[in-house]
């Protein structure tokens, strides 16, 4: 526990006292940051994770009031177009966890869309340590909440500036029974060296279809752990898409809890460390219901000396029917430092299921590299064109043009002139 | 021999068969045709009694009444399905899967085990005849087969078990010309006076080769038109419309 | 299918037979007077003992691994015999025609005769009661070849500068729990050492029978193939029914030098419990190689007893173009618990290893599949493909698949590939149409879908085995 009253000595609660972070507080006493035992955190460095958030240089800004940025760095809209691109369709604007009002568009939401303040009421218990770590510190959380009907989408763009203590941003989206919706979550930073530690929260109801795109974008010296944490009504569609493509640390766990009967999960992933960066993606998906169909497809590409980490984990739950699994991780090194790691795991207590995984680790392709070339292409320009080909089945995922060329720029920016 | 009385099928919500009357006599060839979704498939299984269907009516097989037994109790009193889609069956040597498959028919009839031995020689007898690649028999059941391959391998294991009465369910269907040739050999081989045959087919392009005795028409779970075989030339002629059209209107 | 799986319950085992051999035991417990009792009776170097001591003291600093898939109450290390042997009856047997009738008969009825002109020609056997070694068939064959193949006891008077050189070399004392805990109080175990260009001109066995109450089995193996060698080692083992849980922790150690090829297949029947989930062997096993340049080791291993395992045949190819192999079949029933797999550590360029993994779950049972795949920063263009496939027969088991890939060079190509599922229900309905009853065509299905393993064993095993894993199943599903 030393570690924790530490860590909280040196960043300090700054949010007002609730009892969601009170409870966050005793789940934290009782577990504490995760260790090395901790299977899920295998490939990520915990103790680089304290560290940087112990070291984010002090500052006597003491707590920020709501929707207000720090005054040190102007962040206007055209940063954030510059740093996030500029997507279709509103946008709201989060910096180091507090919803910047004036920056956002607030006023043309979506019809059946209300953002407004989660306020500091307990949640479910926290996925982890830095979750529940989050909540004591956090405040100013964000609520989404989707009424009826079809066809929308809203981009929230975390901004991290690289203030003491890290930002904490919790965003819960709430869709309810047969809308359908899609939330663009990205995160930026300002050219600072920042801690960011997310959290969402989704609740889709029966018949709900939720999109869900995330990009990871921090900056080359920023450290990210976010997870995303999904809980499926009966006949419910998640479509999640995540991308991790900044970061010396970048993490993102995704839990799906398919509980309800019929509901259906589709999550891909793409990683793309490079320099020295770390880069872990953990996926869970648990089918408690009957019927319950899910397929993932993550891939890495890593570069430089990255390292670049899948574990994907489904349950099938003691009783469940019907259940259908596919897990599909690839691998592609690019230059002889870069390491990969995948753990594709299934874990099965009933027998009407059909679950299949696959997993490869290894270079571009000789023969397809050769064949290119053959067609007069530039070994570079070949290349590029297969690491953008096996990018693609995951970025092409996502839907809104702005986002998925945005994210295009950043994989070929991340791997240019490697392999 | 066959004989079917108002049997109807029934898969969740859905009435596949509905009302199938259908007699089939010793030593003759018939052909059950039909637009897709007529139901034939449904009869091959329901007769070879695949679980998954709610079924009423009767159906026997030289007097036995086939609904109350298991799959392999009507095998091995003489029902054998070529299957439209034969089944791959990793690391099972077809070698042992057949002679397994004998010897359970001759143990339903008193009779002794056939040795490894002597299966063997009658297993190259029957492909030898039938034209087929004596590799097959150190191959998996259909595992990696083509689909010409797995339609070859249902007719020797119809030559090697000799049954009472064959159902064929589209075993014409995707062959090229020699492979259809081969199956209209095996069917024109074994049609002898004390064996029936049912040919469910969705071309009449098999029926150059084998002369049927009966044709008939299943539609919307209902044998429809039942004739000779110039029912055929009329089918080709103007389809399945003309026939179907006064069951289903 | 429900009322087939129904009867599951009813397995019975077949070698759960306790013979009555009068038994020599040190008292319960474990601590240093005990870790030197055992090694006074092997009559053991110091150095050995001084080994046996150091680990000891290293035990006492570890915990018990809780990390795997398995679940069972504390095992309480005080409250069990670490030595246990028949009862000499005068002075020890100087021709297996001497070997005490009653053991004799204990190996007829597990169907492993020690008469060697009643033995499958070819297979020579190390035949082990609780702790010590009871009969090694055909050695004077084997020593015009050059091949030594003893007791472990035995290879320390023998040969102690070979059991000097390589013992621990593998499997440090260190290297885990159960590994630490076997390297203080082993008893005996096998010792084979083929020298260089040498092909050992029969397949080698050692038969493990646990007789014994309250006791531990604790044997050691150490197979040495050096440069250019060939053997093919097979172990089977078997206990009787009681309704406590008895421990065996071995080690075996495989080093195969340059260009030498080890193949080691297990066939573990230890009683697994009764359908309640009662008695049964904790099978706690740490199994490793080293190959060298060139050299081959290849672990299959068909798994249907203990109530619980816990093993992890492993493979550090360490030279150049070295290869590595792991065949298993792993089938638990009742309340049956297995987490097994295997290590494959890629260290020499051109490294190549595979991982065919087959689970079978019925009953109330939970079978885990856990293995690494690790190619180092050296290990250029190393390769391994594997597949894992699992298959579940009743609502109530559970199988899992637990693979780790780490990979740290870019010229490396690694594979996984996993499936799990019930038996398919078209290949079953195809097989009854057939005539097939329901139970032979799902004990087809599934030897079928165990082939692969099956195909790697040797082939004097290989019938013996089918009938074992349909004896494992009977009832379960044919």
């Amino acid at each position: 526990m030393t570690v924790v009253a530490d860590l909280l000595d040196r960043i300090g609660p700054v949010a007002a006292p609730s009892k969601g972070a009170a409870e966050a507080r005793a789940w934290l006493d009782r577990h504490g940051l995760p260790d090395r035992r901790d299977e899920a955190w295998r490939y990520t460095p915990v103790p680089a994770v304290v560290e940087a958030l112990a070291e984010t240089p002090p500052s006597d800004a003491g707590p920020v009031p709501s929707g207000a940025v720090p005054a040190a760095i102007a962040i206007d809209r055209d940063l954030v177009d510059r740093r996030a691109g500029r997507p279709d369709g509103p946008r709201l604007v989060v910096v180091d966890g507090r919803l910047a009002a004036p920056l956002s568009d607030l006023d043309a939401l979506p019809a059946a869309v209300r953002v407004g303040p989660a306020g500091g009421a307990p949640g479910a218990p926290p996925a982890d340590g830095f979750e529940a770590l989050g909540r004591v510190v956090g405040g100013g959380a964000v609520a989404v909440d989707v009424g009826p009907g079809g066809d929308r989408r809203l981009h929230v763009v975390h901004v991290a500036t690289g203030r003491s203590g890290g930002a904490h941003p919790a965003l819960s989206l709430h869709v309810s029974a047969g809308a359908a919706f899609e939330l663009i979550e990205t995160f930026v930073g300002v050219g600072a060296a920042a801690v960011v530690n997310a959290a969402t929260r989704v609740t889709a109801e029966d018949g709900a279809t939720v999109g869900l795109v995330r990009v990871v974008a921090e900056d080359d010296e920023s450290v990210h752990v976010g997870r995303t944490a999904v809980a499926l009504g009966r006949g419910a569609t998640l479509r999640g898409t995540s991308v991790l493509v900044g970061g010396r640390i970048a993490r993102h766990a995704l839990d799906v809890d398919a509980a309800a009967p019929g509901s259906h999960v589709d999550v891909a992933g793409l990683a793309v460390p490079r320099h020295h960066d770390r880069h872990d993606t953990v996926v869970t998906v648990d089918h408690a219901g009957d019927d319950v169909r899910s397929g993932q497809i993550f891939r890495v590409i890593a570069a430089d000396r990255g390292r670049g980490s899948f574990s994907g984990h489904v349950i099938v739950r003691p009783g469940t029917v019907g259940t259908d699994a596919d897990q599909s991780s690839r691998a592609l090194l690019l230059g002889p430092d870069a390491q990969a790691d995948s753990r594709p795991w299934l874990e099965i207590f009933a027998d009407d299921v059909r679950c299949t995984h696959g997993a490869t680790v290894g270079r571009l392709d000789d023969d397809a590299l050769f064949y290119l070339r053959s067609r007069g292409i530039p070994a570079a320009e070949a290349r590029r064109l297969l690491v953008a080909a096996f990018a693609a089945e995951v970025v092409d995922r996502i839907g809104d043009t702005g986002t998925r060329e945005w994210v295009e720029a950043r994989v070929r920016a991340r791997t240019v002139g490697a392999g | 021999m066959l004989s079917i009385h108002d049997l109807t099928a029934t898969a969740g919500e859905t009435r596949i068969l509905d009302g199938v009357d259908l007699d089939v006599p010793a030593g003759e060839v018939h052909v059950v045709m039909g637009p897709n979704g007529a139901g034939k498939s449904t009869l091959a299984n329901v007769i070879a009694g695949r679980d998954g269907y709610e079924v009423t009516g009767t159906a026997t097989l030289d007097g036995v009444d086939l609904l109350g037994l298991t799959p392999e109790e009507r095998a091995v009193r003489g029902l054998f399905l070529a299957f439209q889609y034969p089944v791959e069956i990793p690391g099972v040597g077809n070698a042992a899967f057949l002679r397994t498959a004998l010897n359970a028919h001759r143990a339903a009839r008193g009779e002794p085990e056939v040795a490894a031995v002597d299966f063997l020689g009658l297993a190259r007898e029957h492909m030898a005849r039938l034209d087929i690649d004596p590799a097959f028999l150190s191959r998996a059941v259909n595992e990696g087969f083509s689909g010409g391959e797995k339609k070859r391998n249902e007719i020797l294991q119809m030559s090697l078990l000799e049954p009472r009465l064959a159902v064929l369910d589209e075993t014409d269907s995707g062959l090229d010309l020699d492979a259809l040739r081969i199956v209209a050999a095996g069917i024109e081989r074994l049609r002898t006076p004390e064996r029936a045959m049912v040919v469910i087919t969705h071309y009449p392009r098999l029926l150059d080769l084998v002369r049927p005795d009966r044709v008939h028409v299943l539609a919307a779970g209902r044998i429809v038109t039942s004739g000779g075989p110039e029912l055929v030339a009329t089918i080709e002629a103007e389809g399945f419309a003309p026939l179907v059209g006064s069951a289903v209107g | 299918m429900s009322e087939v799986i129904d009867e599951l319950v009813v397995r019975e085992y077949e070698f759960g037979f306790h013979s009555d051999i009068e038994t020599e035991r040190l008292r319960k417990g474990l601590d240093e007077d005990v870790v030197r009792a055992i090694s006074a009776r092997n009559d053991e170097p110091e150095w050995l003992l001084e080994w046996r001591l150091g680990a000891l003291a290293h035990l006492r600093t570890m915990e018990e691994p809780r990390w795997s898939n398995v679940e069972f109450p504390p095992i309480d290390y005080q409250d069990m015999h670490y030595w246990a042997a028949p009862r000499p009856k005068g002075p020890a047997p100087a021709s297996l025609d001497e070997v005490d009738p009653e053991i004799r008969a204990t190996f007829d009825k597990l169907g492993i005769p020690l008469a060697e002109q009643e033995r499958l020609s070819g297979v020579a056997v190390d035949a082990i009661l609780d702790s010590v070694s009871v009969a090694t068939t055909f050695k004077a064959r084997l020593a015009e070849a050059g091949v030594v193949f003893c007791s472990f006891s035995e290879a320390v008077r023998e040969h102690p500068d070979l059991v000097r050189r390589y013992l621990g070399s593998v499997v440090p004392p260190r290297d885990n729990f159960f590994a630490a805990l076997n390297s203080a109080v082993f008893s005996d175990g096998s010792f084979c050492f083929v020298p260089a260009g040498v092909v050992c001109p029969m397949e080698l066995s050692t038969y493990f029978r646990i007789n014994a109450e309250n006791t531990g089995q604790f044997e050691r193996t150490l197979i040495i193939a050096e440069e250019g060698a060939k053997v093919s080692y097979l172990e089977g083992c078997t206990a009787p029914m009681r309704d406590e849980n008895q421990l065996h922790a071995a080690v075996v150690e495989l080093v195969a030098l340059d260009d030498a090829s080890i193949k080691y297949s297990t066939v573990q029947n230890w009683y697994p419990g009764d359908a309640e989930g009662r008695g049964g062997i904790y099978n706690f096993v740490t199994k490793r190689g080293r190959a060298g340049a060139r050299a081959h080791i290849s672990w299959t291993q068909v798994e249907t007893g203990s109530a619980i395992t816990w093993k992890y045949p492993s493979v550090i190819l360490q030279g150049d173009d070295s290869v590595g192999e792991f065949y298993s079949v792993a089938v638990t029933t009742n309340r049956q618990q297995a987490d097994t797999g295997t290590k494959m550590i890629h260290i020499g360029r051109n490294t190549s290893s595979t991982i065919i993994s087959k689970g079978i779950s019925a009953g109330r049972a939970q079978n885990t599949y856990r293995g690494l795949v690790k190619v180092l920063r050296s290990a250029e263009g190393a390769r391994n493909h594997t597949q894992c496939d699992s298959l579940l027969i009743g609502s109530e088991c559970g199988a899992h698949t637990f693979p780790y890939i780490e990979v740290k060079n870019d010229g490396a190509q690694v594979e996984h590939e996993a499936s799990t599922s019930r038996v398919d229900e078209d290949q079953l309905f195809y097989c009854r149409q057939r005539g097939l009853s329901e139970e032979d065509a799902t004990s087809m299905i599934v030897n079928g879908f165990c082939r692969e393993v099956f195909d790697e064993l040797p082939l004097e095993y290989a019938v013996e085995v089918q009938a074992l894993m349909r004896l494992s199943l009977e009832g379960a599903v044919g």
